[in-house]
């Protein structure tokens, strides 16, 4: 196992949570233990005793426009799940937490006060051999949730920003694969369109994959200093600065997000939910290769 | 041999209206996984067998034997239960089909494996195993003069 979460000089360490943690809480009616998954069958095969389930497709997104549930919809899926405002929601999921981060970002955008990761996801759990259960529970919120507008300002970018941003020689940070990066990957042969019409990235962003913020032997982040060395050091980041993180829809790019916002404390850090999907596909959209 | 046990699960499963059911279905597929023999392929696998938009790092290989060919799956990410899912049901229906019969598979079927609720990327994974399957069996058909 990894350094004890406290020990790792993060700048909010508090919102992170170990498996012991978990397993501690299990019972505790002011916790709700949420399972979010890049696989839709994970859950269902097994999760943690008294998890449930928020799915990205299903539950985060408007099923009509490309963006996501309205105050109304996200206030009756927190009530559905048993979350009440001030119940502490725990994320954990597959792929080194990868959708329970863009999860967690989404609670963020509605404002809920008390969310957290835990660290490791599943992929540790599972390691450590904890209890998992195919038992699927039903709740009932303490207190109905109340009907929040969501806030697209704070943490999320929308492109009319990040063309300022550009403008403004901001500070951008492409969380995809390298070859995502350089362009080199935009279809497999054959397949002409995956996504978007144009490869590369958006000029003037530096590469860091989002999972080099992780140990993937066991899914636990890395060390601040690990982490600094990455975006500062490699990446040239400042915490004074503003930064936008973007991938292909936000995903991968809100795990950034939770890394430099939380474990490594900047103040300004927005994801850029549209991300190469909508950058790469945008008429006169500034790109380098 | 032919596309028939494909269409019937595909059809079995699209029809299968609730969707913790469609996920039981799928997970008991998944269990029916075995991935590639080394008689197939030993690690490290080339590049040229990964499927590229595969969020769960899943190998492909098509053996021709005759003029039959089988497809194989390694799926390294062991977290991967769709993936692992979707070749169990490739390697259950589609071993020993013709080139003729392979070309006729449509990568969309995985939309009616998964259903309507599949996100852009999970479907572009799948679809991706299919895609690559395809694709190395027409190399291997050419490679083997069997075109036709």
């Amino acid at each position: 196992m990894g350094t004890g979460i406290t020990s790792r000089g993060y700048a909010y360490p508090d919102v992170l949570v170990s498996c012991d943690w978990v397993q501690e809480h299990l019972k505790d009616p002011k916790v709700r233990i949420v399972e979010s998954n890049e696989d839709p069958l994970l859950y269902p095969s097994n999760h943690i005793v008294g998890a449930v389930e928020l799915d990205w497709a299903r539950d985060l997104n408007d099923p009509i426009v490309r963006d996501y549930l309205n105050a109304e919809k996200f206030a009756a899926t927190m009530s559905r799940l048993g979350i009440s405002p001030d119940t502490t929601v725990v994320l954990y999921g597959d792929r080194n937490n990868w959708w329970s981060s863009f999860s967690f970002w989404i609670l963020k955008l509605f404002g809920h006060a008390d969310v957290r990761l835990m660290d490791g996801g599943r992929l540790l759990w599972e390691q450590q051999k904890r209890p998992l259960t195919r038992e699927i529970p039903k709740y009932t919120a303490a207190q109905p949730y109340p009907t929040r507008v969501r806030d697209d300002k704070t943490i999320r970018a929308m492109r009319e920003v990040v063309l300022e941003h550009v403008k403004n020689r901001g500070k951008l940070i492409d969380v995809r694969s390298p070859e995502e990066f350089s362009g080199k990957k935009l279809h497999m042969e054959g397949y002409p369109n995956e996504g978007a019409l144009r490869g590369g990235h958006i000029a003037g962003a530096r590469s860091v994959p989002w999972s080099r913020a992780v140990n993937t032997d066991t899914g636990e982040f890395k060390t601040a200093a690990e982490l600094k060395a990455i975006y500062e050091g490699e990446a040239g980041l400042r915490s004074s600065d503003e930064v936008v993180a973007y991938c292909r829809i936000g995903e991968r790019s809100s795990h950034t997000w939770f890394v430099l916002t939380y474990l490594l404390g900047y103040p300004n850090v927005k994801n850029y939910d549209g991300s190469w999907t909508e950058w790469g596909n945008l008429v006169g959209a500034p790109i380098e290769k | 041999m032919g596309l028939e046990k494909l269409n019937e699960l595909t059809a079995e499963i699209e029809n299968t209206d609730d969707r913790m059911l469609r996920s039981e279905i799928l997970i008991d597929l998944a269990k029916e996984y075995a991935e590639a023999p080394e008689s197939v392929a030993k690690r490290p696998f080339s590049e040229e067998h990964k499927s590229p938009a595969c969020q769960s790092d899943a190998f492909v290989w098509v053996v021709r034997s005759g003029d039959s060919l089988t497809p194989f799956f390694t799926v390294e990410n062991p977290q991967g239960l769709s993936a692992k899912a979707l070749a169990a049901v490739l390697v259950k229906t589609c071993s020993g089909i013709s080139i003729a019969e392979m070309r006729e598979i449509e990568d969309g079927i995985v939309h009616r494996i998964f259903g309507p609720t599949l996100s852009m990327g999970k479907g572009e994974g799948l679809m991706g195993m299919i895609r690559k399957m395809k694709q190395l069996a027409e190399k291997a058909v050419k490679t083997e003069g069997l075109e036709k």
